[in-house]
């Protein structure tokens, strides 16, 4: 190999990618809640045949879209021109990736509400809760053990989708790695930093995902035995 | 065959429950047939019959988990809704249904627990949802059932971990911490072999003993002769017969329930 590897040459930009990486995190968090509130907000909806067909539609069409064209349709969209007012690219990210997730997450839920048994509905109706209260108090805890396994695995894929950002100029761990790459030249050192961080990050929460699997199968097992 | 019997006469109190031609179908099928009948306050009541025969449906109608086609039903005499008449609504409000079931407890058949939870979540989540009780007085109940059932060191472990005589007990005292007026259980014991069934039998003696106002489904005619103050026979969702246990065996009104009764006795 003739490449003279040189990472001493990164060291001055360690604050940028501290910095990228903290922008990478918190991006992750803000897509993670409102994806997940408004995914089980429209996979509760959902159970309503009137919803199903004013819905589904439009959730399809979120989940057709790559999420790349989607975050450069809001770039566009959410600009001065368009809209009046021009809209930070970190929350335009934010809107898009949300919606995104948002999509995946309401199905899932969808399909997890319709598989609740109704004996587990029923024992909380015979107590004398209201609708709402067996919802809340019964029937989102039971979905919630059963899709955690599959939520974790799209909140990891929103942690790596989350690398797109930089495209429109969010400053994340990737856009680090940019700069760095303009500054000095160096673009595998740069690209092995940006690749060993997303390694630190994701890895510890696939673990945690697949534990979580097994203790969300432990029990179905045992329920069904 | 329709029968109405009174129950037993108590002094001045209001029957438990009155139930008039309740009427119940699912699709073309006919599942109750004008069911009338009375209970006292403090009586029991078993209910018998071959499978099919609407006992489940009965249950789950007193307690509105079923909502009638039409009839009134009218518990302690200071409750009553009626369905299918002209003046009632086509569908009943949620307040009335939630109303009812705050009066009437019902065990199921297959407990119906929540079995990713523990024992103490089971029992408190109804008092402190339904009836807004304090966290820490909802366990203190609980952990007195606990007690009284001879599960007291259960309380943290997880449903799926118990037996199914300990789970039908749990699911007793699920109903029993929201304190009904009138407790219903369905075949409680079937999902058991006989050991657990006993557990679970002496149980519910002692609820008996308690003064606790119930009907029981069963098909352990011993345990109902010897719990139950009168004994209902139900075939094709009409009442057959309505009678106290020994006049019930004594006398079985129709062939269908002098042969069911033969089956239960050689197989009991």
């Amino acid at each position: 190999m003739n490449y003279d590897w040189n990472f001493s040459r990164l060291a001055p930009y360690t604050r940028a990618f501290a910095s990228g990486t903290a922008t990478t995190l918190t991006l992750t968090f803000w897509v993670v809640v409102l994806g997940t509130i408004v995914g089980v907000g429209l996979g509760l909806v959902l159970r309503r045949r009137a919803a199903i067909y004013a819905m589904y539609p439009i959730i399809d069409v979120i989940r057709a879209i790559p999420p790349l064209v989607l975050l450069l349709f809001f770039y566009f969209l959410l600009s001065r021109n368009v809209i009046g007012r021009t809209v930070d690219a970190y929350w335009v990210c934010v809107i898009g990736l949300s919606l995104n997730l948002a999509a995946f997450v309401a199905d899932l839920v969808r399909a997890a509400v319709a598989n609740v048994p109704a004996s587990v509905i029923d024992a909380g109706l015979a107590l004398g809760m209201r609708r709402h209260q067996v919802t809340r108090h019964v029937v989102l805890p039971h979905v919630a053990r059963e899709l955690l396994p599959s939520l974790t695995a799209l909140y990891i894929g929103m942690l790596k989708l989350s690398s797109l950002a930089s495209i429109i100029n969010v400053r994340d761990v990737v856009y680090a790695a940019q700069t760095v790459i303009a500054d000095i030249s160096r673009s595998l050192e740069a690209w092995v930093i940006v690749g060993v961080i997303y390694v630190v990050l994701v890895l510890p929460a696939t673990y945690g995902a697949r534990r979580l699997e097994r203790w969300s199968r432990r029990g179905s097992e045992r329920r069904s035995a | 065959m329709n029968a109405t019997i009174a129950s037993p006469p108590t002094a001045g109190a209001p029957p438990a429950l009155r139930v008039e031609k309740l009427r119940k179908t699912f699709g073309d099928h006919t599942v109750l047939r004008d069911i009338s009948f009375e209970l006292a306050q403090g009586e029991i009541l078993g209910v018998i019959g071959p499978s099919g025969g609407g006992k489940t449906t009965l249950l789950r109608c007193l307690n509105l988990l079923e909502e009638p086609d039409s009839g009134a039903l009218s518990y302690f005499g200071d409750l009553r809704v009626s369905v299918g008449s002209n003046d009632a609504p086509k569908s009943l409000p949620e307040e009335t249904r939630t109303l009812v079931r705050r009066q009437v407890g019902l065990v199921f058949q297959n407990f119906n627990l929540w079995d990713e939870r523990t024992v103490l979540e089971n029992l408190t989540l109804g008092p402190t949802v339904v009836q807004r009780i304090a966290r820490e007085h909802a366990s203190a109940a609980a952990i007195e059932l606990c007690d009284q059932f001879g599960l007291a060191r259960y309380l943290s472990h997880r449903v799926w971990q118990l037996s199914g005589g300990q789970k039908q007990r749990v699911a007793i005292m699920r109903a029993l911490i929201m304190n009904p007026r009138l407790l219903l259980l369905d075949e409680v014991t079937s999902a058991l072999d006989p050991m657990l069934a006993a557990e679970v039998l002496n149980s519910i003696r002692d609820l008996r003993r308690q003064g606790r106002t119930m009907i029981v489904v069963t098909h352990h005619m011993e345990f109902a002769s010897s719990l139950c103050d009168r004994l209902m026979f139900l075939d094709q969702g009409a009442i057959v017969q309505l009678d106290t246990p020994g006049s019930l065996k004594a006398n079985p009104r129709t062939d269908t329930v002098k042969r069911f009764l033969e089956i239960l006795r050689s197989t009991n």
